[in-house]
């Protein structure tokens, strides 16, 4: 079991292909062109998009503000 | 800033052919693109069916990168089964085929304008009247008296007027894809590899480009991939099949495989293409489909434009139509695909013995089944489940 972290992007590995946003239950991830972002406070941390993202892109930073997130 | 009658959110092939047909029919459209450039990346493999597509456009000869006249599927265990013969099929050139298609909307009367990002609907009584948008970094808010999506697997549009038409995870397939340079293939001939260890749950797939280039990728269920991405299946895939290839360009993506979703249009709103899931959830083909569905919708919001009456019950005629003419046909091909998905790597091998006993051109989807039902009796039931609900 990995802890609970924040969704971090890659955008030097990211292609900017929607995948993750098709999957987000949320709505949480913003995609313009080749712009994209979180936001974190619609994210609920159920890391599909770690899962679907074709290139590995998306990983969870277990570093940041865990004391405020919890995992769903 | 001026209104329109519809705004299409996508210069994709179903966008740009609601956009044509609807300025055909004398409506006022306009088409917003998020990219600078119509047709660039090309998320996609670029097959169609010849005849397909002859059924719905003219066709030039500059989108055509490769005619093909053959299929291999390759079992797991590396046996190759020629597939049904009889109909051809073209490699597009997607970048050309997009800019082409968004002419021919622009020349019907269109207005596209690109590096224009949608962010929002605008809403008024449960109604969408139009989108807010940043063009060129210019914030607009632009009215409409329909809005349709065509904003691809990553669509907003529906769930922004409030459309429960988020995918479930087993809808989903992420792809990669490379363009291969350097490769000895049969430049007319498609090639489909199947099995858990190339690519789980999904296939991969060889499409020839000419001269030597080729479209090669693949979906897979990340379910079924134990922690590995498209990435790590596609890399390990070339090193072994073609080594000393060059790499000329790669895109990730996704197609949707689920069944058609309960509603894809709302008061004032439609959704065409992938963001209304228009894909064959077992081939992974959508540029026809699209295509087909923006036919369709085009028409059906001019009229509802005409007479009045752009309600979610007036509009969902465009969604009867299209489940008659091609939804229905998605949703068997589903039903086929979950039983398809079923099977091992061993199913597979074996199936692909006993087709190789039955004479190519007889293998066609009669014969195949019966053959593999006989020898594969409990695959009878979850057969009868597929073509009993025709």
């Amino acid at each position: 079991m990995m802890t609970s972290g924040k969704i971090k992007i890659n955008t030097n590995k990211c292609d900017f292909c929607g995948v993750c946003i098709s999957i987000c239950p949320c709505i949480a991830i913003i995609l313009k062109e080749r712009e994209i972002s979180v936001k974190y406070e619609k994210c609920k941390q159920c890391y599909w998009c770690i899962d679907f993202c074709p290139v590995g892109a998306i990983q969870k930073d277990g570093s940041i503000n865990d004391f405020t997130q919890k995992e769903k | 800033m001026k209104t329109y009658d519809i705004i299409v959110v996508g210069a994709g092939p179903a966008g740009t052919t609601t956009a044509r047909v609807a300025s055909e029919q004398g409506a006022s459209v306009l088409v917003l693109e998020k990219k600078r450039d119509i047709g660039i990346p090309v998320r996609c493999a670029e097959g169609v069916s010849e005849q397909g597509i002859k059924n719905l456009i003219e066709v030039e000869d500059s989108w055509i990168a490769q005619v093909i006249t053959k299929s291999i599927f390759v079992s797991p265990d590396g046996v190759e089964v020629d597939s049904f013969p009889g109909e051809r099929g073209f490699i597009l050139h997607r970048k050309i085929f997009d800019l082409a298609l968004a002419n021919r909307a622009a020349k019907a009367g269109a207005q596209i304008v690109t590096k224009a990002y949608v962010k929002g609907v605008v809403q008024e009584n449960g109604q969408v009247k139009g989108v807010t948008a940043e063009i060129w970094g210019e914030d607009k808010v632009i009215k409409a008296s329909v809005v349709i999506g065509a904003d691809g697997i990553e669509s907003q549009i529906g769930r922004w007027a409030g459309l429960n038409i988020i995918a479930k995870k087993t809808y989903i397939l992420p792809c990669l894809q490379v363009l291969l340079s350097g490769l000895d293939i049969d430049p007319g001939c498609v090639v489909f590899y199947l099995g858990e260890k190339i690519a789980p749950g999904g296939y991969l797939w060889v499409f020839p480009k000419g001269n030597g280039i080729a479209n090669v990728g693949l979906g897979i269920d990340p379910e079924k991939a134990e922690g590995k991405n498209a990435l790590h299946y596609l890399s390990s895939f070339v090193e072994k099949k073609f080594p000393g290839s060059s790499c000329l360009g790669m895109t990730a993506g996704g197609v949707t495989s689920g069944p058609s979703p309960a509603k894809i249009v709302g008061n004032g709103f439609m959704l065409v293409g992938d963001a209304a899931f228009q894909i064959n959830p077992l081939t992974g083909a959508g540029i026809l489909n699209g295509m087909i569905a923006g036919e369709i919708a085009g028409k059906v919001a001019v009229e509802a434009i005409k007479q009045g009456d752009v309600s979610e019950k007036r509009l969902s005629e465009y969604q009867k139509i299209w489940h008659k003419r091609e939804g229905k046909n998605n949703d068997r091909s589903y039903n086929m695909k979950k039983v398809i998905s079923q099977f091992s790597d061993r199913d597979l091998n074996k199936i692909a013995q006993l087709l190789l006993s039955i004479p190519p051109e007889k293998r066609d989807g009669y014969q195949i089944f019966r053959k593999v039902l006989f020898k594969h009796p409990k695959l009878i039931i979850d057969a009868a489940k597929v073509f009993g609900r025709k």
